[in-house]
């Protein structure tokens, strides 16, 4: 299907690519197609196209390169209503804020999306524990890491 | 809104499942216990709120990929 976008230009998706998101994201529950892509001149950052509505675009990172000891918590229906899978074979990700100002670029460590890949199910969680930071600066992520 | 007034220890019911039950009153703190069944999802609504704006935030359609390129993270092959 093809996509007119802003952020990523004319996108040719595949519907077999789509990751269902039965509840949307949280304050968005009417969204739940999505489609992660690829974004080579922009690596480790990745994209993910709303298929329900061309405007809602997002670039995604791995909180695991931004912090050290990134840990999501799930509950047992968490685990269930992603397809029952091994926590380890998950796939998450925090969403960026985009700035024009690279020191402005945040993300979202609080609410991350968690994907199983195999079954193309996913959700975004909410962690209450206030150890992350819902605009984490990614500016200084280099030197917050341990090397 | 609907707005009841409970001393501590009464309880408020929800559409059969849900209990809301005033636990302490102390100060201006009100501790709330919360009955429900799993799927049920309950937040504080400023964390919620917080979530949603950052949502809306992340997922603007405009503004563009550029200065990820300047990001530390970042790992491309043009030189500095």
């Amino acid at each position: 299907m093809k996509l007119k976008t802003e952020l990523f230009g004319d996108l040719e998706l595949l519907e077999d690519a789509v990751v269902v998101f039965p509840e949307g994201l949280i304050g968005f529950p009417q969204y739940n197609k999505f489609v992660i892509l690829g974004l080579p001149d922009y690596h480790p950052f990745l994209g993910m196209q709303c298929v329900d509505d061309p405007q809602f675009s997002f670039v995604l990172v791995d909180p695991c390169i931004v912090i050290d000891d990134y840990r999501v918590v799930l509950s047992d229906l968490d685990m269930q209503e992603l397809g029952g899978i091994n926590i380890e074979d998950l796939a998450v990700y925090a969403l960026v804020v985009l700035h024009s100002d690279p020191k402005n670029i945040t993300a979202n460590l609080q609410g991350p999306i968690v994907i199983n890949p195999a079954a193309k199910i996913g959700k975004q969680i909410i962690m209450a524990n206030e150890q992350y930071q819902l605009k984490h600066h990614l500016y200084s992520a280099a030197s917050s890491k341990a090397v | 809104m609907l707005v009841l007034s409970r001393k501590k220890d009464e309880t408020i019911i929800i559409n059969d499942q849900i209990e809301i039950r005033v636990l302490e009153v102390k100060g201006d703190t009100v501790r709330i216990g919360i009955e429900a069944p799993k799927e049920v999802k309950v937040y504080r609504k400023e964390i919620f709120d917080a979530i949603v704006h950052e949502n809306k935030q992340a997922g603007a359609s405009s503004g563009n990929l550029a200065a990820l390129k300047s990001l530390p993270l970042s790992k491309n092959t043009e030189g500095e």
